[in-house]
């Protein structure tokens, strides 16, 4: 009888087959705690059998695959909640500057509004009195002071947000180029006998970021790679290729621009549109909180240029810019004249003599006339003000309370995918007693039968 | 006398042939399920290769005594009654069939035996990754009503 050599091939392609399976079940373990990866397994199959002495023999065992729990749907909805969750904690982040810009703690807004209007109500009693003169020119250059500040601060946070989205846009360009290198590398491993599983695990969580940043999305290639595209269809990643996002400093505050391909970028979702929307929303605030700025100084430059100063001359122009630019919440301040020579300041009506307050009574009435209007705004200032702080106040609201929503849902949505796809270590140490018992208990037998037949052949000599 | 006795043992031997096809079949189907590792299936055919096992050795035990008895009796007979030529060939017939059987049963075993043994230490190495301690497991048994093994 020839020497029959097919007992070897099988017992190596079992070896080998079982030193896989060995590595993926320590693979498996290690990325326990790995954030997105997915449970692996090995698919075996036996291989075709082989005529030997005109009997058919098995051959052993071959890998087919190392295949990865993943279910695409729910990766699909993980990459949407990401993008959701990036853009309402981008907006949080952003609009929080909000909160601390429009506190009134003494020397805000609404404080010095309320001071401006009692000094000018104090003075128009005892118009002449030098120290009441000085008191409300100190109250509205205080006032000036307060709009600036909130001003500034509104601008800061603007100014962050903006830098943000440039950091963020060179961060989604990595992570494009990462893909698309991951999406030739899988490729190259699904053609020949490679393990992609690895690799399509970091493509996903390199894909999860870059949804959490831009909101793209995902679709799956017959070929086994992704391609990525923005809101409006435009590809960010084809295959191997990705394309760059373009941020352009624009304007005079140097807010970007993002263009795709020479394209406006649609920026559907992420922390990059977030971003945007916070920009948007406190440049909104700015320009209301210079409305108000600027219609307060024409109302009351207007009453105080019909009054007469303390030298029996018209008075000027109570509030100015501090640059030359037209008023605005930034550049609100009194009349460096004025403020240099009280008796500069017109509180009485024009021939009514320096006794009279009466210019001084309608600016103090400012406070509550209602009739006011500053941009879009009617009504008093104290109330067009009081209007944007909560409008303010409650884009902020609306964020942080969407925010909390999409982190429960950002947390089911995890453990779905987790319970779908991850490593249960009970699990694996089940199936392993189980398989060591199943594989004992039939080497047990073997053994048993080999030990009775020996006994058979021996009598048999 | 002598030739019934052999007769007993001739039969006896014609049914532990028979056994022995059986335990190569099962062995061969056992190779296949241990190459695919189908737990289920490996303890289906553990557990009838277990209850085959029995009975071979039952009926070893049978023809062993038969035996025994037929060798002390003729040691105490005087006549020393012959055997027949038809019972003699009968015998040696099965006994040549059953050691042909077994022959055939240590081949196939082989490729079972490696499978097995390389699944077990797969396993224990496995196990001790996931941190599980090694101990000693009993023989498969489905759990009443069915289902996985726990």
């Amino acid at each position: 009888m020839a020497i029959n050599f097919s007992a070897f091939d099988i017992g190596l392609s079992a070896l080998q087959a079982n030193q896989l399976g060995l590595n993926v079940t320590g693979q498996n373990i290690a990325n326990v705690n790995t954030p997105g990866y997915a449970q692996q397994s090995v698919v075996l199959s036996p291989t075709a059998p082989q005529a030997v002495g005109g009997q058919l023999v098995g051959g052993g065992v071959t890998v087919d695959q190392v295949q990865s729990s993943r279910d695409q749907f729910i990766q699909n909805r993980l990459q949407t909640e990401n993008g959701n969750t990036g853009r309402l904690t981008a907006q949080s982040n952003s609009l929080a500057p909000i909160d601390a810009a429009f506190s009134d703690t003494g020397n805000g807004i609404s404080t010095g509004l309320t001071n401006f209007f009692g000094a000018f109500s104090s003075l128009q009693a005892n118009p002449t009195d030098n120290s009441l003169r000085t008191a409300a020119i100190a109250s509205g250059v205080q006032l000036g002071a307060s709009l600036s500040f909130t001003r500034s601060q509104l601008t800061s946070a603007v100014s962050a947000a903006n830098q943000a989205i440039g950091g963020n846009v060179q961060k989604a360009n990595s992570l494009a180029t990462q893909i698309a290198s991951l999406n030739s590398s899988i490729l190259q491993a699904q053609g020949g006998s490679g393990n992609a599983s690895d690799l399509i695990t970091q493509r996903d969580q390199a894909v999860n970021s870059l949804t959490e940043l831009t909101g793209v999305s995902s679709t799956q290639n017959s070929d086994g790679t992704i391609s990525l595209t923005l809101g409006d269809g435009s590809p960010l990643v084809l295959g191997d290729k990705a394309f760059s996002l373009q941020a352009t400093p624009t304007g005079p505050s140097g807010l970007y621009s993002l263009t795709l391909n020479g394209k406006p970028a649609a920026i559907s979702n992420g922390e990059i549109l977030g971003q945007q929307d916070a920009i948007g929303q406190i440049s909104s605030q700015i320009s209301q909180l210079d409305s108000i700025a600027s219609s307060l100084a024409t109302a009351v430059n207007t009453i105080h240029q019909s009054g007469t100063d303390l030298n029996g001359n018209p008075g000027g122009a109570f509030f100015t810019s501090s640059d030359g630019n037209p008023i605005s919440a930034a550049n609100l301040t009194v009349s460096a004249a004025i403020q240099a020579n009280p008796s500069l300041l017109a509180v009485a009506a024009a021939g009514a003599g320096t006794g009279d307050g009466s210019v001084a009574a309608s600016i103090a009435n400012l406070e509550t006339d209602t009739n006011q209007t500053a941009g879009s705004q009617t009504g008093s200032f104290p109330s067009i003000y009081s209007s944007l702080v909560s409008t303010a106040g409650s884009a902020l609201q609306t964020a942080n309370d969407g925010l909390t929503t999409q982190q429960a849902i950002m947390t089911q949505t995890t453990n779905q995918a987790q319970s779908e796809s991850g490593v249960d270590l009970d699990q694996e140490a089940v199936n392993m007693l189980s398989y060591q018992r199943a594989y004992e208990a039939a080497a047990q037998f073997i053994t048993a039968a080999n030990q009775i037949t020996e006994a058979v052949i021996q009598m048999g000599q | 006398m002598p030739d019934k006795v052999i007769h007993q043992a001739a039969e006896l031997m014609r049914d532990q042939a028979v056994a022995y096809q059986k335990l190569v079949l099962l062995t061969e189907q056992l190779t296949s399920a241990l190459v695919c590792g189908d737990l289920h299936q490996i303890e289906s055919l553990t557990r009838a290769g277990q209850s085959e096992l029995l009975r071979l050795r039952s009926r070893l035990a049978q023809t062993t005594a038969i035996l025994s008895q037929f060798a002390a009796s003729r040691q105490s007979a005087p006549d020393r009654a012959s055997i027949s030529q038809e019972a003699r060939t009968e015998f040696e017939s099965a006994s040549d069939e059953v050691l042909r059987q077994a022959r055939l049963f240590q081949r196939s075993r082989g490729r079972a035996a490696a499978l097995a043994m390389n699944g077990v230490a797969y396993a224990g190495a496995c196990i001790e990754m996931c941190g599980v301690k090694p101990t000693t497991y009993g023989a498969p048994y489905v759990r009443p009503g069915g289902g996985k093994w726990l």
